[in-house]
């Protein structure tokens, strides 16, 4: 079948191919045959003879008219799956963004209208003006064909849809589907990654005013955000993007508000109840902890994330904001520091931060080019030397320029489009740091260590002996390969020489890509990679003992049994994340079993790994005998979710090599 | 000062006592239970060494160097490629009294240090200094033991443990090892001091339990109403350490897991001598 598709694309003039093989993309993650998908889908193609905003106003009046809506939902969330808006060639879609719902609550259609007439640049003030038209024609239908609807509900939404495009939300219920509704859109013109922010905070004054007026229970209000819940999480597998689970739906809860007070409330522990009832991959929840974090909401937590399901991830928020701070945001603007889609800090409402738009460079290849030179190295620091230098010229050839998609619905929301009068990705934001992410530096630490101790100074490996074992993949080298498996100095060992290489080389980086920009923009740099398995296509085998395209170990773990986790933890608090050094660095740990049967004593655990400097954790519930069973057997196994890189998925819809690489670490943490 | 003989420090223990602790196993052993899950801390004289099954003798290496396998002078525990380890590192009182107090945030949140093995009361003396200055230093102290140790070994420690967890061998009656001398009476005497001198809910007491010693089921639950033991959590066995055993050149004995006719009878039995009772699977 694939033979004959990829036949049937040769044939096809270009334009049609690339519809075709679109459209089969999209068929490959919804129900329904191909034909079906053919009659279904509609594709919205760029014009590339006219100005990025106007097209995009273009396709979105387009996408809005005839929508195919479902009316007899709970919530209406108007996001038909079978449309795509298609950007230009060379153009990078925008990813990972968090508006901040709580502008998009209090706001009114009317008024955004105002300000922008009071713009002066004319082509903005117009494709804003166009995109407000189209929102209010697509409420419009919705409105006329929730009257065909008759039941109660219908009623209810038929009164939010003539008042809340212009108004606060008079009650929770309103205030969530306002939600719903403008998430629905930016899906709908294939922004990926949007982020829901910080939920329990933002809807607070919703639910405080409904409780005390009496309109609603705790109970009600728990039942409807589950239902909101289910309704995010309905279309996962349309919503991912490289794996299904990865859609960046994430719902941050706790952390400092405004005021320096921090969020715990109702809401904060409802969102966590929900989770661990529904143990869903998608969406998923991020909590930020600081001192102040109380033991409900702690304990909560670790119910959440002993079912397995992956969430919550953990932010270290002092730590971060701090460094937010240190690298350039404005003091007055981390207290929103949300996330990118899985751990890349950012500002919700202000952030048109990428967090990921060049390819991850796999730093290990750094070191096996300096081998392969055609030089000798007489001693450690010249090795290191030449890597570094190689190092560089990764990252210089990885950073450039690029050309964003646009987004004047994400204008009308983000801080501060409006008053600039740009768009969003134009120098709307008040933000755009994008950042870099390195792949595999624990396997280049290990690399480096083995060199030293096995070459340089008990001299029972030759370097000739090391590229030969390289070259030949280790076959007919084993010896070579256990060898350099069995140094008890490794990246997560807390002992000083690895603490000062690892640091040693962060630092370096860093500053080499500081020396860059993008879009005349800094760049953050973080550690931790969503392409440990991706990105190992582009490396070969390496001096950690690693073979020829094997993964490269995850984030900030153990990559050996004899390194526990608080030695992880020492180690993760030992390394320096200072000046850009802050676009992610995650310690990902498998919790053993005895732990999930103590919770409290894992609150205790936890609670002082972010004390001892953990930047973020998040954590897996892995047993490899149930691992194995499942990749066996998926039918016994439908619901079984793991956390990937800083997602969750269910296990049986992971692409195999996914599946492989969590049995071996759950194995190795055996 | 001597040494202290230490085979593992294992952190993050969350079934070792109060809280999160950090658990200090110590080598040598009075006794060589057959179900012992840290078979390389019984014996003082032999079998210093896990046999990873990595060691190429008597082909060499280029890695072998100057192995002791091959009449040179580095030891087998030197290996580079850790084809076999120690079963002992001895550590003076500063050195493991550094490597304890890294992880005094653990232990200010409820936990502290639990000092295990093997039965670490046998080095009580050597651990003297390291006690007086976790308690100085208000450092919750737990000592896992079978209380099957000379009198003034306990009388030692005695002030200085803030929590015992006693793991007591009705099972078989006591396998002894001979390279220790105890005498017959010394756990008797040293379980009475213990509760005439230490509150009730300092003390826990715990009991292997495995389908094998089912047989002698009304001599264990006789045994703990002599010695008064009103609340017993029973610890299913495991046969998780058969590598260790395998790795020391030690023979396994497998026992079974108490089935669920096992533990109702246990439970019936322990609830007619009013035995509060918990059955743990770890």
């Amino acid at each position: 079948m694939r033979v004959m598709f990829t036949v049937i694309e040769r044939i096809l003039p270009r334009p049609l191919a690339k519809r075709f093989r679109r459209i089969r993309e999209m068929q490959s993650r919804r129900k329904g045959s191909l034909l079906y998908a053919l009659r279904t889908a509609r594709l919205y193609p760029a014009d590339s003879q006219i100005d990025a905003c106007e097209d995009f106003v273009r396709q979105f009046e387009l996408m809005m008219k005839s929508p195919r809506l479902s009316l007899t939902d709970f919530y209406i969330y108007p996001y038909d799956i079978w449309k795509a808006r298609l950007l230009k060639e060379n153009v990078y879609g925008l990813v990972s963004m968090t508006v901040d719902y709580s502008t998009i609550l209090s706001s009114s259609l009317t008024n955004l209208s105002e300000k922008i007439n009071a713009c002066q640049n004319i082509q903005f003030r117009d494709s804003e003006l166009l995109t407000i038209d189209a929102i209010r024609g697509l409420a419009y239908q919705i409105f006329e064909g929730l009257k065909e609807v008759s039941s109660e509900r219908q009623g209810v939404l038929m009164g939010y849809f003539n008042h809340m495009l212009e108004n606060d939300p008079l009650s929770f219920d309103e205030a969530l589907q306002k939600i719903l509704f403008y998430n629905a859109l930016f899906w709908q013109v294939c922004h990926w990654h949007n982020g829901l922010g910080r939920l329990d905070l933002i809807l607070e004054r919703y639910y405080d005013a409904d409780i005390a007026s009496g309109r609603i229970t705790r109970l009600k209000a728990k039942q409807m955000l589950r239902e909101f819940v289910l309704v995010l999480g309905k279309d996962t597998r349309q919503k991912s993007l490289a794996i299904v689970g990865d859609t960046g739906q994430y719902i941050l809860l706790g952390g400092v508000d405004k005021n320096g007070r921090t969020v715990q409330n109702d809401l904060t522990e409802i969102f966590l109840e929900i989770f661990t009832e529904l143990k869903v991959p998608d969406p998923k929840l991020i909590l930020r902890v600081n001192e102040h974090t109380s033991d409900i909401v702690w304990k909560k937590a670790v119910d959440c994330v002993v079912t397995g399901c992956g969430s919550p991830l953990l932010m270290n928020e002092k730590l971060i904001m701090d460094g937010m701070v240190e690298f350039g945001y404005k003091k007055e603007d981390v207290w929103n520091v949300g996330t990118s889609a899985c751990w890349e800090p950012l500002i919700i409402g202000k952030s048109f931060d990428q967090n990921n738009p060049f390819p991850n460079f796999p730093v290990v290849a750094a070191l096996n080019d300096a081998l392969f030179a055609g030089r000798d190295y007489k001693d450690m620091s010249s090795v290191i030397a030449a890597t570094k230098e190689n190092i560089a010229k990764q990252i210089k050839e990885i950073i450039h320029d690029i050309t964003f998609d646009v987004s004047p619905l994400y204008s009308l929301f983000f801080d501060s489009c409006i008053e600039r009068g740009k768009d969003y990705s134009q120098g709307g934001a008040d933000y755009a740091y994008h950042g870099v992410q390195v792949v595999g530096l624990p396997n280049l630490v290990n690399g480096l260590l083995n060199l030293k101790k096995y070459v340089y100074e008990q001299k029972v490996l030759a370097m000739d002996e090391c590229r030969a074992a390289l070259v030949a993949n280790f076959e007919g080298h084993e010896d070579t390969r256990q060898l350099l498996l069995s140094n008890d100095l490794k990246f997560g060992n807390s002992n000083p020489e690895v603490v000062q290489l690892t640091n040693d080389l962060m630092n370096f980086i860093s500053e080499e890509v500081e020396k860059y920009k993008c879009n005349g923009e800094k760049l953050k740099v973080g550690f931790s990679s969503s392409q440990y398995i991706m990105a190992r296509k582009k490396a070969k085998a390496s001096l950690d003992g690693r073979k020829d395209f094997d993964p490269f170990a995850v984030h900030i773990s153990p990559v050996s049994q004899k390194i526990d986790i608080q030695e992880v933890l020492d180690f993760a608090g030992s390394l320096d994340y200072s000046d850009n050094r802050m676009n992610g660095n995650v310690v990902d740990f498998i919790l053993p079993s005895a732990y999930i049967k103590q919770k409290d004593k894992l609150v205790t655990i936890l609670r002082n790994a972010m004390t001892q400097g953990a930047y973020e954790l998040q954590l897996n519930v892995l047993d490899a005998a149930t691992l194995r069973d499942a990749k066996a057997h998926p039918e016994k196994y439908p619901d079984l979710v793991v956390r990937v890189w800083g997602f969750s998925a269910y296990f049986n819809e992971l692409p195999e090599e996914y599946k492989d690489n969590l049995i071996a670490r759950a194995e190795a943490y055996e | 000062m001597n040494k202290i003989a230490v085979t593992n420090i294992q952190r993050l223990c969350v079934n070792d006592g109060p809280g999160v602790r950090t658990v200090v196993f110590l080598k040598g052993c009075s006794l060589q239970c057959p179900w012992c899950c840290n078979p390389e801390t019984i014996h003082v004289n032999h079998h210093p060494v896990f046999d990873k099954g990595l060691c190429s003798y008597p082909e060499k290496k280029h890695y072998c160097g100057n192995c002791e396998r091959f009449g040179g002078k580095q030891k087998l525990t030197d290996c580079p490629i850790h084809a076999f380890d120690a079963t002992e590192t001895q550590y003076t009182v500063d050195e493991l009294l550094q490597i304890l107090l890294k992880d005094e945030v653990t232990y200010q949140s409820g936990g502290g240090v639990t000092f295990s093995g093997g039965e670490p009361l046998l080095q009580i003396k050597a651990l003297l200094p390291v006690l007086h200055e976790l308690k100085s230093r208000g450092v919750h102290v737990a000592f896992e033991t079978s209380l099957y140790v000379p009198s003034e070994n306990f009388d030692l420690a005695l002030p200085l443990v803030d929590y015992w967890l006693v793991d007591l061998k009705f099972q078989f009656g006591y396998a002894e090892n001979s390279e220790f001398a105890v005498p017959k009476d010394a756990f008797e005497r040293n379980l009475q001091n213990l509760q005439k001198d230490v509150a009730a809910d300092h003390i826990r007491y715990r009991l292997v339990l495995m389908h094998e010693a089912m047989k002698n089921v009304g001599t264990i639950a006789e045994k703990l109403g002599e010695n008064k033991i009103g609340e017993i959590e029973l610890l299913e066995c495991h046969s998780l350490a058969e590598n260790k055993y395998k790795q020391l050149g030690l023979p396994f004995k497998k026992f079974s897991t108490p089935t669920n006719e096992d533990v109702i009878i246990m439970d019936k039995l322990l609830n007619t001598k009013n035995i509060r009772h918990q059955y743990i699977r770890l």
